[in-house]
């Protein structure tokens, strides 16, 4: 608006100086000479001057600048901010909420005594001497509690004590509680991940940033809370002192299902570092026992040492460096491969490592990934324990899991290889198409034997030591083991680590499911048995019962309920194995 | 005549500026709004937050059970009450037979399911 008059009253002394320079040239015409020229140029000058104070003024008159939300950015961005996650159909596993902190500035409180003695009967989570401690720390800024409750918060607030404040902070919340406590793992009181995926998303750099697009696990809820309960209930039923369970995708590697007890409750992770609590299916290397036998009879099929009609001598112990080793189930009597499988023969499975020899064996393992630590996405892993020199012995007893320690969910992967065609896949926590994961798989044993295995595990259900493990429709196919565990003083007679390896539908397998009990006791329902038949397999079998419809596994004609025998089982499979 | 017009402009300035004065008062009064509509959004939005926790957290596979088993009459789904199309019996010819509820039922009590019985 200063601009309107800018003509009217500069014009005038424009004008007058135009004229004094003229006069002082004494030559009246120059005025109109020489006078529009310097008079144009002082004007526009000062029109320019007008024009910059306009523009400004109307700069300051528009244009409102933000006061800025400085300190309350700081404040927020104290904790990391984290995508949800949520399970493969959506269903929320982990989320960011907001609650209010309470701080104090020691500097604004007037009396410490008064501010300890009316809050502490609303922080009840802290002692009295703790809150005086913290208060008489000379700080500008004390954390007194982080992530109050509403009713904390407007508690505090009614006080209306002088130096106190609260700070709204990103606080971690898991939904569902323990259900997939060691998949999930869990944060710090910052916000950031300290184990489970939780750790792996911070590595990765999926936290903390702009844009938190929520993250799909692999896991399916429902099939995780029926993992979770089966084996909650079998830890009481058969009186273990820890359990452990996985449900496979086989053609994606995807884990469906994770469950590990004891577990804990994320949204109060004090308890996850309980040595007991550690997620046994990654982070805890085990000998197997007789599971392992479903490797050797593979890899005595696929280096062509042994076909479906091999037959092995079981009918006396093999001793061997002051060691026997005897069969549980035991035959007295020559053994057909399909035989040592479901008989669980040692004698069978240790003379067919004895055929393959080391080397075929170790590399064969190590082809499996028996042999290295499995790295997925979950940071806990451990390394496979086996002896550095590979004796004779070794060679032996490892044939039926005894001297070789891997991670459950190790050998769940390898046994997925044997039974989806061949193809040694990693397991992923996080959604992944069969075309993606095919890129990354191996062919680790042919088709061909694939089938055979398959063919094994079914019989092993139908005729075998794990009977308990059929479930009606769904074609369950498996292999039992039960191993002594080891301790101090040698392999312990009544110490038991039970473990089933399954398949289902075993005609053409879409899921691998492996459940492993810590020392279970015989209870009269079992006869007092103890091993994995009478255990493991039942537990399997009621898992798979109620997940195998929810995944959408559709029953079908089975050869032994017609009365048809493992005949008919044989004849479901395209390739004719033997 | 420079007069009346420089008048002219003196008064439009004037107008000019008391319009300016009104505008930049209604702008502001819009900014408070569209303030006041951002911190309902963002409040709305944490809200929505808080009823998703909410909402997985009544869903929790675990407490629908519980309920499941305690007020209804629903049990795992059973290997008898799935069927495939082929085992439903073929479309009736002729009139519409009347259904009558007495016809309805699971699955697992037809034709398809007692075969596997």
């Amino acid at each position: 608006m200063m601009g309107m008059f800018t003509p009217k009253l500069k014009v005038k002394p424009i004008r007058a100086v135009g004229s004094y320079g003229a006069a002082g040239h004494g030559a009246p015409v120059s005025v109109e000479v020489g006078g529009p020229g310097r008079f144009l140029l002082v004007i526009s000058a000062c029109a320019l001057c007008f024009a910059v104070i306009g523009l400004r003024l109307a700069d300051i008159a528009l244009v409102e600048k933000g006061a800025g939300n400085a300190h309350i950015a700081v404040a927020d961005s104290r904790r990391y901010e984290r995508p949800d996650l949520t399970d493969r159909n959506g269903n929320i596993l982990a989320k960011d909420l907001y609650s209010p902190s309470l701080y104090a500035d020691a500097g604004q409180i007037i009396d410490v005594d008064e501010v300890v003695e009316k809050l502490s009967p609303i922080l009840t989570e802290l002692t009295p001497d703790d809150l005086d401690r913290k208060l008489r720390r000379k700080s500008a800024f004390i954390w007194l509690k982080r992530g109050l409750t509403p009713k904390q918060q407007s508690k505090i607030h009614a006080l209306g004590l002088p130096g106190l404040g609260f700070v709204r902070e990103k606080q971690r919340v898991y939904p569902n509680g323990r259900i997939a406590a060691h998949v999930l793992g869990h944060v710090n009181i910052d916000n950031r991940g300290i184990a489970g995926i939780e750790k792996y998303i911070d590595r990765i750099g999926l936290s903390n940033n702009k844009e938190l697009t929520p993250l799909a696990l692999s896991i399916d809820l429902r099939a995780q809370h029926v993992v979770s309960k089966e084996l909650a209930a079998a830890l009481i039923t058969y009186k273990a002192k820890a359990a452990t369970a996985v449900v496979l995708d086989v053609h994606t590697g995807e884990v469906l299902a994770l469950s590990s007890l004891p577990d804990y409750d994320p949204n109060a992770p004090s308890d996850a570092l309980k040595p007991d609590n550690l997620n046994r299916m990654t982070a805890g290397v085990y000998e197997l026992g007789s599971v392992f036998k479903t490797f050797t009879v593979a890899m005595a099929l696929d280096e062509g040492v042994a076909t479906l009609k091999s037959r092995y001598d079981a009918r006396s112990p093999i001793r061997k460096a002051g060691f026997k080793i005897d069969d549980f189930h035991a035959q007295r009597r020559v053994l057909t491969v399909p035989e040592v499988f479901i008989y669980s023969s040692n004698i069978g499975a240790a003379k067919m490592a004895e055929a393959s020899g080391i080397k075929t064996q170790k590399a064969f393992l190590r082809k499996l990934g028996l042999l290295d630590r499995m790295q997925t996405e979950l940071p806990e892993s451990r390394n496979p324990l086996y002896p550095k020199d590979w004796k004779p012995l070794n060679m032996l007893t490892i044939a039926f899991g005894h001297g070789l320690a891997v991670s459950p969910l190790q050998a769940a992967a390898a046994a997925a290889a044997l039974v989806n065609g061949g193809k040694m896949i990693t397991p992923t926590f996080l959604c992944r198409s069969e075309a993606r994961a095919l890129f990354s798989a191996r062919q680790v044993i042919s088709p061909e034997t694939s089938a055979k295995m398959r063919y094994l595990m079914r019989l092993n259900v139908t005729k075998g030591t794990a009977r308990k493990a059929d479930v009606p429709g769904f074609r369950v196919g498996g292999k039992t083991g039960t191993a002594e565990k080891p301790t101090r003083y040698g392999y312990s007679k009544n110490k038991l680590l039970t473990s089933f390896m399954g398949t289902f539908p075993a005609d053409a397998p879409r899921y691998l499911i492996l459940v492993m009990l810590d020392e279970p006791k015989g209870i009269p329902e079992t006869h007092g048995y103890a091993t994995s038949g009478w255990n493991a397999a039942p537990v399997t079998a009621r898992i798979v019962k109620r997940i195998a419809p929810m995944l959408g596994v559709l029953p079908a004609e089975d050869g032994e309920q017609a009365g048809a025998g493992a005949g008919t089982v044989l004849a479901n499979f395209k390739q004719h194995p033997g | 005549m420079i007069r009346l017009f420089n008048a002219g402009l003196v008064v439009l300035s004037l107008i000019a500026a008391g319009m300016l004065y009104n505008m930049k008062y209604e702008v502001q009064s819009y900014r408070l709004a569209v303030r006041k509509l951002e911190r309902q959004l963002a409040s709305e939005r944490e809200a929505i937050q808080v009823l998703q926790a909410e909402w997985s957290y009544l869903n929790r596979p675990e407490r629908l059970q519980r309920l499941a088993e305690q007020y209804t009459s629903l049990r795992p789904v059973r290997m008898e009450q799935i069927v495939s199309l082929d085992d439903l019996p073929g479309r009736a010819m002729g009139p519409i037979p009347d259904l009558s509820p007495a016809m309805g039922g699971y699955a697992g009590l037809g034709a398809g399911g007692s075969r596997i019985q």
